[in-house]
């Protein structure tokens, strides 16, 4: 361990603070100096990200093997110099810090105290911490002069990841069987986004709904990044060790990456607890506060809600202040059944909401030509309309698209409009109508391949490309612009977005699922976050 | 249009009259000569239906692989009837058979009639919404007096959907007071749909249900049995202030609503 000289130790600080005055207690943090009376750095004071990667790859995270390795980078480094001595107490509540000194452990659990006796060269600690957000302090005092130093400690929130920040790789799960597969998507992938693009192992894990499996999210420090994958109770869909449940420690789990779980597994889940369920509007303000990282949200169906223990973590992050939706008139019941965001750099917020309009699909249906024969359906058993005209003249999927619009759809507009403070301006409406699923309690999925349930890849190049299920509402299969729902989606994206329209139709569309719910994205934290900076007011509100 | 299948089994009613004293054989032995027309005509499609694998849905049920091909619905039904597969499987193939119940009317409801299976009878109800009433709505009425609140709740859902569901009044009516809660949302939805004026009072009743689901339905059909005399009802005040949002919020809708 090297010891900076106090020289450069004093050059080395933030702006332009007053240099302390010699034989002053100083702590020197990655964001500056404070002394006994300039505290104004002493929140956020360090800050670190959450030490739950697993470096040395077996299996368990850093944080629960009692040691700083030197490969164990998951650490905040910040520096004392005391030339009178110093006592320290650390203040953790909930016993989520620690603070090292030489690869030891000095101060570890609330109360804990070291001192260290006068002396010239500097003190270099490191803090260490358990969880996300996780927040004590550390009081130091000159026992000589009996001056203080109360300093913060944090690590970095767990945000989860929206749509306009950049993507990393985009994944999902290739299906080679007979009569069920899914080589028109993945190769669509493919050519799209080449190395950007993961193709999981169907053969291996059995289960398209990547989607609903996991989440990924980012935590950022002045020094580091740690990702996480927030693993669901969902646990394959089956149980442990089943479908899609040991991917992300087959595949992320290790160096800069964590997994975590919130809630109490598998025989507790229900739908809702899936992470088609769970998602973040970008950033943008509302009433005067700025979302800086955006805001989470989720569905409830009734009773049925994400399970208690991740409402509450999720919650206790602050800076996505979470906020829900009615989703149970959908047989699923996923919040990215009906709606979405684009990145749009002409928009007021640089964003808009894609949200589903059944008044524009019936429009648009009505003025196509009637006789119109949507092969994909007429060929499906599952599908009970030959032609657009079937479609049109079905009594009861008029009604129970009128129902939804006025008990589910409209309702949970307006509360993303009061929520969000959207204005018309800020949402593009687009065609789409469901219908009732047979033993499903008469709740709904989407009636042709939901476009809004669309991926989103804002790729290296800076450009931007829509993943979206193509609706087949259409005689001939490889020809979409003779399809009037497609088009009239596609013309109204912003216009600088690239679309791809994906064949999601036998694995996803028939199960209940589309493109978005079969696939994932990694993606790198925004640029230039400083939670500790630009969303303190979230963290300060109570 | 009509599938070749579909044709072929009106032909085959047709040439059976003496067999329609007896409505349980004359789908059975109409079921068996599509079957054995289907696999005449494309033994490895048959074969293929026969092995389609039940993959899971992103709901957590099963889902059969949609058979393509014309004689998708036969191969399915022949699967439903002389299949060995297992329940969720059985039920899968009947979720996967339902939409296009209507190409075989007379072989869906025997399917239905036969079906022990609640679960697998609940799910086959949906083949009967495009199907005339003289055959669906008998089935229907009888799945709304199910023991197994499965059958009448789906029983509810088609009624709802079904155009001539309204004649379905005097059974969903009593589905009004059924002891679950789901089933009486759907009946409520059914009958709002239907706009049975007859309903009007038991409907009205419902506004006080313990279940807000069915609050909100109630709230729904007598709205469209007439929007202004659902306006003035004292009791959408206190709708207006109930605890769950979507019967508050529809409550309110209806009381700033012009009488």
């Amino acid at each position: 361990m090297s010891f900076l000289p106090l020289a450069l130790l004093a050059l080395s600080g933030c702006g332009d603070e007053a240099e302390p005055a010699p034989g002053t207690l100083q702590v020197q943090t990655d964001l500056g100096t404070i002394t006994p009376t300039d505290t104004a750095l002493a929140w956020p004071g360090v800050i670190t990200v959450a030490n739950l990667d697993d470096d040395d790859t077996d299996g368990e995270s850093d944080w629960e093997q009692s040691r700083v390795d030197d490969g164990d980078d998951e650490v905040a480094e910040f520096t004392i110099l005391a030339p009178n001595g110093v006592e320290l107490t650390l203040s953790d509540p909930d016993d989520t810090l620690r603070v090292w000194f030489q690869g030891e452990p000095l101060v570890d659990g609330d109360g804990a105290q070291a001192s260290f006796s006068a002396r010239d060269e500097a003190i270099v600690l490191q803090l260490e911490a358990g969880g996300y957000l996780a927040q004590g302090s550390l009081a130091l005092v000159d026992p000589t002069t009996g001056d203080q130093v109360e300093l913060h400690l944090v690590s970095a929130p767990l945000v989860v990841n929206h749509h306009l920040q950049p993507s990393e790789q985009v994944m999902a799960v290739s299906f080679v069987y007979t009569n069920y597969n899914n080589q028109a998507m993945i190769s669509t992938y493919e050519d799209a986004l080449g190395e950007l693009f993961l193709e999981v192992s169907g053969a291996k894990y059995q289960d398209p709904w990547i989607q609903d499996e996991i989440e990924f999210a980012t935590s950022v420090s002045p020094q580091r990044r740690l990702d996480t994958v927030v693993d669901s109770i969902r646990d394959g869909q089956w149980g442990a060790g089943e479908g899609l449940d040991d991917f992300p420690e087959d595949q992320y789990l290790g160096q800069g990456w964590a997994v975590g779980t919130w809630g109490r597994g598998f025989n507790q889940a229900n739908s809702q607890d899936y992470f088609g369920n769970l998602e973040v509007i970008p950033p943008h303000s509302a009433y005067g506060v700025d979302y800086p990282y955006g805001r989470i949200y989720y569905g409830l169906n009734g009773s049925l809600t994400p399970n208690q223990q991740i409402q509450d973590f999720l919650a206790s992050q602050r800076v996505q202040a979470p906020f829900t939706l009615d989703v149970s008139w959908l047989c699923v019941g996923h919040v990215d059944e009906f709606f979405t965001t684009v990145p749009d750099p002409t928009a007021r917020l640089g964003w808009r909401l894609v949200y589903t309009d059944v008044d524009l699909a019936w429009e648009i249906l009505e003025a196509a030509d009637p006789d119109t024969v949507m092969t994909r359906y007429a060929e499906s058993s599952a599908k009970a309309w030959d032609t657009i005209g079937d479609l049109v003249a079905d009594e009861a999927m008029h009604a129970l698209n009128e129902e939804l619009k006025q008990d589910y759809l409209l309702p949970n507009l307006a509360i993303l409009k009061e929520t969000l403070e959207l204005t018309d301006e800020d949402i593009i409406y687009v065609p789409q109508l469901f219908e009732e699923v047979s033993y499903c309690g008469g709740t709904t999925a989407a009636a042709f391949p939901g476009m809004a349930n669309l991926i989103i890849a804002d790729k290296p190049d800076g450009t931007t490309t829509l993943f979206i299920p193509d609706p087949y509402v259409r005689t001939d299969l490889d020809d979409v612009q003779a399809d009037p729902i497609a088009m009239a989606f596609a013309e109204r994206m912003p216009a600088d977005l690239d679309i791809v329209w994906m064949d999601d139709w036998q694995v996803y569309h028939l199960n209940l699922g589309e493109v978005h719910c079969g696939s994932n994205v990694v993606r790198s934290p925004a640029a230039d976050v400083s939670w500790w900076e630009d969303a303190r007011h979230l963290l300060e509100t109570e | 249009m009509p599938t070749l299948a579909a044709l072929v089994l009106a032909g085959l009613l047709a040439a059976a009259p003496a067999r329609a004293a007896d409505p349980d054989a004359a789908w059975r032995d109409a079921l068996s000569s599509l079957i054995e027309q289907a696999w005449q005509a494309d033994p490895t499609g048959a074969a293929a239906v026969a092995a389609l694998p039940a993959v899971p849905t992103r709901a957590g049920t099963l889902h059969l692989a949609a058979p393509e091909g014309p004689w998708a619905q036969v191969l399915l039904a022949d699967r439903l009837v002389h299949g060995d597969d297992p329940p969720e499987v059985r039920l899968a193939t009947a979720a996967v058979y339902a939409p296009r119940g209507f190409e075989l009317p007379e072989i869906t409801a025997g399917l239905v009639d036969a079906e022990a299976d609640p679960a697998v009878r609940a799910t086959l109800l949906h083949g009967l919404r495009k199907v005339d009433a003289d055959v669906a709505l008998p089935r229907l009425r009888a799945a709304l007096a199910d023991a197994d609140a499965r059958v009448r709740l789906e029983a509810a859902v088609v009624a709802g959907a079904h155009a001539d569901g309204g004649a379905l009044a005097d059974a969903l009516v009593p589905a009004l007071a059924d002891t679950d809660a789901a089933v009486r949302g759907r009946a409520a939805r059914a009958l709002g749909r239907h706009a049975v004026a007859d309903a009007w009072q038991p409907l009205r009743a419902r506004l006080a249900d313990a279940d807000p689901t069915v609050r909100l339905q109630a709230l729904r059909a007598l709205e469209r049995l007439d929007a202004s005399a659902v306006a003035a009802l004292p009791e959408l005040s206190a709708l207006a202030a109930d605890p769950d949002a979507r019967v508050a919020r529809a409550a309110a809708q209806l009381a700033a609503s012009p009488r």
